[in-house]
């Protein structure tokens, strides 16, 4: 065997220097974590993105952390921070916008000049319940202002220098799928195409417009007791099918008991209200699914790119956002589900610091994240922006947002976050 | 037979002639026919029972009469697609219909194993080409495949190698041709990524088509495998064709499309096929190898793979013997996660047990359903009634008889047979057409039936 060429050029490929045992040390993991059963499923062309060895040398989930559920909301556009969480006593924000910014009787203080836009009430009082924190100005050093490629940078983890043909949570969930083969970890709940975010090499990420129906086929099995158990006689292949079709059916056994309780929360008529909603109901089914992803503002024109009369649309965005999210989380802190659910928000960059001329904002950089659970560190995490020290007119980026996806990652969903992100990055302060 | 024995004789066994004596049945013949194509009908499976294995076999390789014009007919259709579902459903158009399904189910094998990379920015027509190209070289010579699909423009433009310069060669497209092309990870070294890329030089995309422009390319010498030269492109790609790693990865692959998945196959099991392919045997001619042989017709390849999405539905509709549309096909597809003309990543579409989790077999039966489902745009094709009544079963008992044979070849077990003939007895209010439309719909979800 030759050697493995240096990390210059495909550091996917060679970090670990290591590419050529990556199958055979993942079959024996699956051994281990399988009993034999998994591993027939291995072969040589049947790994993970990135191929490294640290792939293999995976330890199991974390047992306190095997339940526990992560929820990306994608708001699609770019989102103006600065109007979402407004500076609102700051000279250079109230200078550089004189028909946007917003005036310190009308926004929902959470500290010290600093303040929600008025359509999130909802989101203020999470906030001040401890349920909602908000990572400032978060993003990534010479950040790309175009929507295409920004947003492929957040939806991949940018990871430099190489073509990345996933995305951060579809590796995540060849993880999950790797540590249990039996698994669903991922779904997409939403009307629009499914984000990049959730490509994956191996696992097969549902996209679904509505909490799903149980097929007669299933039902069908289920009446007449099929398939029967295994027998000895079956072969690993048919062991693993035969099992996979009793679990599906009492997946489908789980998707009718929470569908036939609904929860009495009342949820708001927004669409994302309604996605959300489908989450809830799914996270109570209780499927083991670990990784939800949600969008807002990419099924109508423009969503959150505001680059003209910002002010009401962007106000009609964070009031959806805002009611929504307050709703789904009062549905599920009345049965402590919260305690096990994260929610991350993300757009592809922030927006320019001066209105344009036309009412609106341009592609800026650094943004503020919201992160919603049981279990966050509560209030402001990070420095506000610095509207003194601006990068073409946009706030500058002072946590990488890879150290957030490191974060969850590891530190919510116990999966080896450098196996994701090609990278160690340093851990963000977000959870209690 | 015993295939990781570790005493060599059956082994060396393995690729010699099945004899049919030791066993030729409609289960056998099924097991040939998935494998070599996209679910068999019944008149097929009977002609390939009376024909025998090799008989069937030599029928795959033999030119067929019908297939220029029918090539002919589908050329001219598929031009008119510019989008990717329109592509996908003329492809799959074909799989239903070609008379040369092995060359369609091989489209099919190097489709994933010579993937495109992010085709989001590739004209949909480009991908077409693309395709038709694998066809035409699918059952060739693998320098020839090569050379002729991996500098299609749709390959290099959705690998990000459009522009192939003498001063910045493409050495992530290069490395894409070493690591899942050609000879694999772990068999070439950080200086052949970079001479595999200087060969490369000179190829660009301009108005989606290929050129060489003389003045970009590196003439300079290259090393590479032991060899050096002005290596070019065509002798970069029989250079990479003739490596032994190359043989070898393709032979696995090989074995796992048609023997088995199921476990890792002896060295002694590829190494035969390999040295066929270092010796310049058609790709054709190893399928024909493996598919004539004792291990194919053995209990280490019945039942040893999982049915990937294209292999399932096509196992379910193709028997039905009716032209189903294939765009709402192609969507489902999509669902079921294999999306045609644009496989995950450049590593193709893993196989195996991922195919069949829990929550996709869920999926597979929402789509089971939408087939035999009355009102839908496939059930209103689909006549299982008329189709076993055309084949001679016209009690009702007979008719469900008839459709565990097609699909499963009967062979399951006593129990669940049992059950599911009683329970398409036992209508109840329910019609016999109604009846048989739920059996099939249970077919499609059995354990059984979700491996080939």
């Amino acid at each position: 065997m030759r050697p493995n060429h240096s990390p210059s050029t495909a550091p996917w490929h060679t970090r670990n220097g290591s590419v050529q045992a990556a199958p055979v040390d993942r079959r024996r993991f699956l051994i281990q974590l399988g009993g034999g059963l998994a591993a027939a499923m291995v072969g040589p062309t049947g790994r993970v993105w990135p191929n490294t060895s640290e792939t293999a040398s995976t330890p199991r989930t974390d047992p306190d952390k095997q339940d526990r559920v992560l929820v990306v909301l994608q708001m699609t556009g770019g989102n103006d921070g600065l109007n979402t969480v407004a500076p609102y006593e700051d000279d250079v924000y109230g200078r550089s916008r004189p028909t946007l910014r917003l005036r310190p009787s009308e926004v929902h203080r959470l500290a010290d000049g600093l303040g929600l836009h008025p359509e999130m009430k909802e989101a203020a009082r999470l906030f001040h319940e401890g349920r909602l924190a908000l990572v400032q100005g978060v993003g990534y050093p010479n950040s790309d202002r175009n929507h295409p490629e920004a947003m492929r940078d957040w939806q991949t983890g940018r990871v430099p220098g190489v073509h990345t043909p996933t995305g951060w949570l579809g590796r995540a969930a060849d993880l999950l799928l790797q540590q249990n083969p039996f698994s669903l970890p991922a779904v997409f709940v939403g009307r629009i195409e499914i984000p990049f975010t959730l490509r994956a090499q191996t696992a097969v990420v549902p996209s679904l417009a509505q909490y799903p129906d149980v097929p007669l086929p299933i039902k069908n099995l289920e009446k007449l007791g099929l398939p029967m158990a295994a027998t000895a006689a079956d072969t690993p292949l048919e062991d693993f099918a035969s099992r996979s079709c009793r679990q599906a059916i009492q997946m489908a056994e789980k998707l009718q008991k929470s569908a036939a309780s609904p929860s009495r929360t009342e949820y708001p008529r927004f669409g994302l209200a309604q996605d959300l909603q489908v989450v809830a109901r799914l996270l109570r089914a209780g499927l083991g699914i670990r990784i939800f992803y949600v969008e807002l503002g990419g099924g109508g024109l423009g969503g959150f790119d505001t680059h003209a009369h910002q002010a009401a649309n962007h106000g009609a965005l964070l009031r959806e956002f805002s009611a929504s999210v307050a709703a789904w989380a009062e549905d599920l802190a009345k049965d402590h589900t919260l305690d096990r659910v994260l929610l991350m928000t993300f757009s592809e960059f922030g927006r320019t610091v001066r209105e344009n001329g036309r009412r609106g904002t341009d592609h800026g950089a650094a943004q503020p994240i919201f992160l919603v659970g049981g279990r966050i560190r509560p209030g402001l995490i990070g420095p506000a922006p610095n509207l003194a020290d601006l990068d073409a007119d946009a706030p500058k980026p002072q946590t990488d947002f890879r150290s957030l996806y490191r974060t969850v990652l590891q530190d919510w969903l116990g999966l080896k976050a450098k196996t994701v992100l090609g990278a160690d990055w340093p851990p963000a302060p977000i959870l209690s | 037979m015993a295939q990781t024995s570790s005493s060599p004789s059956p082994l060396q066994d393995a690729w010699q002639l099945f004899d049919p004596a030791e066993g030729w049945n409609l289960k056998w013949a099924g097991h040939l026919l998935r494998r070599v194509g996209f679910g068999p009908t019944w008149p097929e499976l009977q002609k390939a029972l009376s024909q025998g294995p090799q008989k069937t076999v030599d029928s795959l390789f033999q030119p067929v009469p019908e297939a220029e014009a029918f090539n002919a007919q589908m050329d001219q259709w598929d031009s008119s697609a510019t989008t990717l579902p329109a592509l996908r459903a003329w492809q799959l158009r074909r799989m239903l219909e070609t008379p040369q399904p092995l060359v369609e189910k091989m489209t099919l094998f190097w489709q994933s194993h010579l993937a495109l990379g992010n085709v989001r920015n590739v004209p949909p027509p480009l991908i077409r080409d693309y395709l038709r190209t694998i066809r035409r070289h699918a059952l060739g010579r693998l320098d020839q495949l090569l050379q002729a699909v991996v500098l299609q423009p749709a390959m290099l433009l959705s690998h990000g190698a459009e522009a192939n310069r003498k001063a910045r060669p493409s050495e992530h497209f290069a490395h894409v041709l070493l690591e899942h092309f050609t000879v694999g990870p772990g068999a070439f070294t950080e200086k052949d990524v970079q001479e595999t890329a200087r060969a490369l030089t000179g190829r660009f995309v301009l108005r989606d088509e290929l050129r060489f422009i003389e003045r970009e390319y590196d003439d300079g010498p290259k090393t590479l495998f032991g060899q050096t030269g002005p290596i070019g492109a065509e002798e970069l790609f029989s250079l990479l064709a003739r490596q032994p790693a190359t043989a070898k990865a393709i032979a696995r692959k090989l074995y796992r499309f048609f023997i088995s998945e199921a476990e890792e196959p002896a060295e002694a099991l590829l190494q035969p096929l390999a040295e066929r392919l270092i010796q310049g045997q058609t790709i054709g001619q190893v399928v024909e190898t493996m598919v004539r042989s004792k291990c194919f017709f053995s209990p280490a390849a019945y039942r040893r793979r999982v049915k990937g999405p294209v292999e399932w539905a096509l196992g379910l509709l193709r028997p039905m013997e009716t032209l189903v549309p294939t765009e709402p096909l192609g969507h489902a597809l999509v669902e079921l996660g294999q999306a045609l003309g644009e496989p995950p990543t450049p590593a193709g579409w893993s196989d195996g047990a991922h195919w069949i989790t829990p929550a996709l077999l869920l999926l597979r039966g929402k789509w089971a359903q939408q087939f035999w489902a009355s009102g839908s745009p496939f059930g209103q094709k689909l006549d299982p009634v008329g189709l076993a009544q055309r084949h001679g079963a016209s009690a009702p008992s007979a008719q469900a008889e008839f459709l565990l044979q097609l699909y499963l070849q009967g062979d399951m077990p006593a129990e669940m047979r049992n059950k599911l003939l009683r329970e398409s007895q036992s209508a109840g209010r329910q019609t016999s057409a109604d009846a048989l439309r739920r059996l099939c719909q249970t077919l499609a979800l059995l354990p059984e039936f979700q491996l080939v």
